[in-house]
């Protein structure tokens, strides 16, 4: 053949250039296990770790979730519950920096929330008997119970930090971090995975979940719940470190002579908030995402945008009661609904910040 | 080149049988298949959702009896004072998972055809 | 005493053929491949070639060969890789065997080479899967890939078979030659 050598040319330099190609020879380890603690399921996903070291921090993690809990619990006995303690007396005493630096961020984003997250209401949760880990089993409060702690009105903005002295000027304060601590907890246990060198991993608590890194260079992939049905509603790709929270009716709540009481207190009315069904948020912060999840099912969808602006939370999903999605276009964007077609979505225009 | 008769019957008959695979095995991946039960936290049994079966998982406050039929899963009762992992009814989608957190027994389901890295909700 | 072992002429094209299957198959190894399993196998030309002028017992040896000293060259020797290759190739003579007794005496009209080819690679491919779903991963994953697998077998001995026809026709318009060793 004429061109013979031309053709075998090609055909070797290709060869030398596909054989220069490193076929991927082992498959991505991914090391996970689970552990239940903070009145839940966690699950600990590692990414291309030596399993010992994956082991570690698995261990690690149990150890510190172990005392968040144990020091988080607003009435028995530990670092918050002495707090919860002393405020009645309405004069300064110190807390442990940890405690501080939620009071601190709680302060903050109650103002940012417009109120709508309030971890000062404790004593309305506990009324309500969600203060536990226990499933309450009914029967709800009487009106007169909740009108009386609603009128003392109990807010962050009732307290006082100086250095480390915690002051309250409202006696009917009870600190109880239920929307914030396990987004709290789930930023501590990520600095501690990335300390210890571990760049991919996801803690998901109780399905609320912050992810870094990536699946051996592919992202994360990340499948929201459903409300309402069975499965799985939209999915996203993790890009970076990102934490995805969501507050949902569906969560913890307990049904007494016919009607369903959830666990999440519109801290307004002193009863569970009945405008959403649940609300996602996607955001660098966990413990911010874990907060303003809350706020903005408290929210609902005519406020949920004003209060999702004010939070500085431009990723955003609020499901209302009849199946309704309201979206944010930054969400909308990269996130991928499993059946778009059925589902009725609204996104909206007044979020437009990046 | 020449195909002879029994050439084109053999491809035929190839062609027909990898569609087959296709048609049988990839519906089949779209439900989960397995379920794995645990128990604090500990994995402690890995079985066939396709085997119907009733198991009793003893875990801190006694025994959970877990149902298993037709590639869904179960918990029928607990001794738990909520039962809440009762009320989440069947499961039956890869990910899914019902929990009875008081006597630290949980289930999950493996499989389906999109896997997820983790599930938010 | 000195053994002597003087190859004859059958020895001497088996070796060849069998040196050259051997070179095929080290060099495909270097290849990236999307799905570790997924080798076109080119080295299954020759078997062919080896089969359709010498015979089937001629191929068995060059196949056999091919699969050991590869192995040894490639350094997977007794590994599972291993174990999976000798199977595959077992599964394929086999399904060679069978072919070639349906053409000498079931078929008038023959099977051409391009259906042993499509044969042989899917009965190596599924014999392979079948190994590694018995003896190493039970997962039910594996059955997700198995159609992709068949399809690439499919293919690939498709090509396979091609080649060695063409080749054949090309030899054969030179040396008019052909030699039966039983």
């Amino acid at each position: 053949m004429p061109h013979s050598r031309l053709v075998l040319s090609v055909f070797f330099l290709i060869f030398l250039t596909l054989s220069g190609c490193e076929a991927p020879k082992k498959p991505v380890t991914i090391f996970e296990e689970q552990m239940m603690v903070m009145g839940t399921i966690v699950n600990v996903t590692i990414a291309n770790e030596e399993q010992k070291k994956s082991e570690k921090a698995f261990h690690d993690l149990l150890t510190d979730f172990k005392y968040m809990q144990a020091a988080w619990n607003p009435w028995k006995k530990g670092s918050l519950a002495r707090i919860n303690q002393l405020l009645p007396m309405q004069s300064g005493f110190s807390v442990g920096p940890a405690l501080k630096d939620m009071v601190e961020r709680s302060v903050d984003l109650e103002q940012k929330s417009q109120g709508l997250f309030n971890p000062a209401i404790g004593k309305l949760v506990k009324l309500w008997q969600f203060h536990q880990d226990e499933m309450p089993a009914g029967p709800p409060p009487g009106d007169e119970q909740i009108r009386e702690i609603l009128s003392a009105n109990p807010k962050m903005s009732d307290l006082k930090l100086e250095g480390l002295t915690l002051l309250s000027n409202n006696p009917d304060v009870v600190l109880d971090f239920g929307g914030f601590a396990k987004g709290y907890a789930v930023n501590k246990a990520i600095d501690h995975l990335k300390a210890i060198g571990i760049e991919n991993a996801i803690v998901n608590a109780g399905g609320d979940l912050r992810a870094i890194g990536s699946k051996g260079g592919a992202p994360w992939v990340i499948g929201i719940r459903n409300p309402r049905a069975e499965g799985v509603i939209a999915s996203l790709k993790i890009n970076g470190d990102e934490s995805v929270f969501t507050s949902g009716d569906y969560e913890r709540f307990y049904d007494y002579q016919g009607k369903r009481f959830h666990h999440i207190l519109d801290p307004r009315t002193g009863y569970p908030a009945d405008l959403s069904s649940s609300a996602t948020v996607v955001h660098n912060d966990a413990a911010v995402a874990d907060a303003a999840a809350t706020a903005l099912f408290v929210a609902g969808p005519e406020k949920w945008e004003e209060i999702a602006k004010n939070m500085g939370v431009a990723q955003a999903m609020l499901i209302d009661k009849t199946g309704h999605i309201f979206i944010s276009p930054a969400l909308k964007r990269r996130i991928s609904f499993t059946d778009e077609k059925s589902l009725k979505i609204t996104v909206s225009d007044k979020l437009t910040f990046k | 080149m020449k195909l002879t008769a029994p050439d084109k019957i053999v491809f035929s008959l190839s062609i027909l049988f990898i569609v087959s695979l296709y048609w049988g095995l990839w519906q089949a991946s779209d439900e989960a298949y397995e379920v794995e039960i645990f128990i604090s936290g500990e994995k402690n049994y890995r079985l066939d959702l396709h085997e119907n079966k009733r198991l009793a998982v003893k875990g801190k406050l006694g025994d959970s009896i877990i149902e298993i039929k037709d590639g869904q899963a179960r918990f029928i009762s607990s001794p738990c004072n909520t039962s809440f992992c009762v009320r989440n009814g069947w499961q039956s989608h890869g990910g899914d998972f019902a929990a009875c957190l008081p006597n630290a027994v949980s289930l999950h389901l493996v499989g389906g055809g999109k896997i997820y890295d983790a599930i938010n909700f | 005493m000195i053994l002597k072992i003087k190859p004859d002429k059958k020895d001497i094209v088996i070796a060849r053929f069998a040196a050259l299957a051997i070179g095929i198959h080290v060099l495909e190894s270097l290849l990236p491949s999307p799905v570790p399993g997924i080798k076109p196998g080119f080295a299954n030309i020759i078997t062919l070639l080896v089969y359709m002028v010498y015979g089937f017992s001629a191929a068995t040896w060059v196949s056999i060969l091919r699969v050991l000293v590869g192995s040894i060259i490639v350094g997977t020797f007794l590994s599972p890789t291993f174990v999976l290759s000798f199977s595959g190739a077992f599964a394929s003579l086999l399904m060679l065997y069978c072919c070639d007794q349906f053409n000498r005496h079931y078929l008038s009209e023959k099977l051409s080479v391009f259906s042993l080819a499509i044969l042989m690679s899917m009965a190596h491919m599924a014999t392979q899967f079948l190994m590694v779903y018995v003896f190493f991963i039970p997962h039910q994953a594996l059955l997700d890939i198995l159609p992709i697998m068949m399809t690439a077998a499919l293919i690939f001995g498709a090509f396979n078979g091609i080649v060695a026809y063409r080749v054949h026709a090309l030899v054969h318009a030179k040396v008019h030659i052909k030699q039966e060793i039983v």
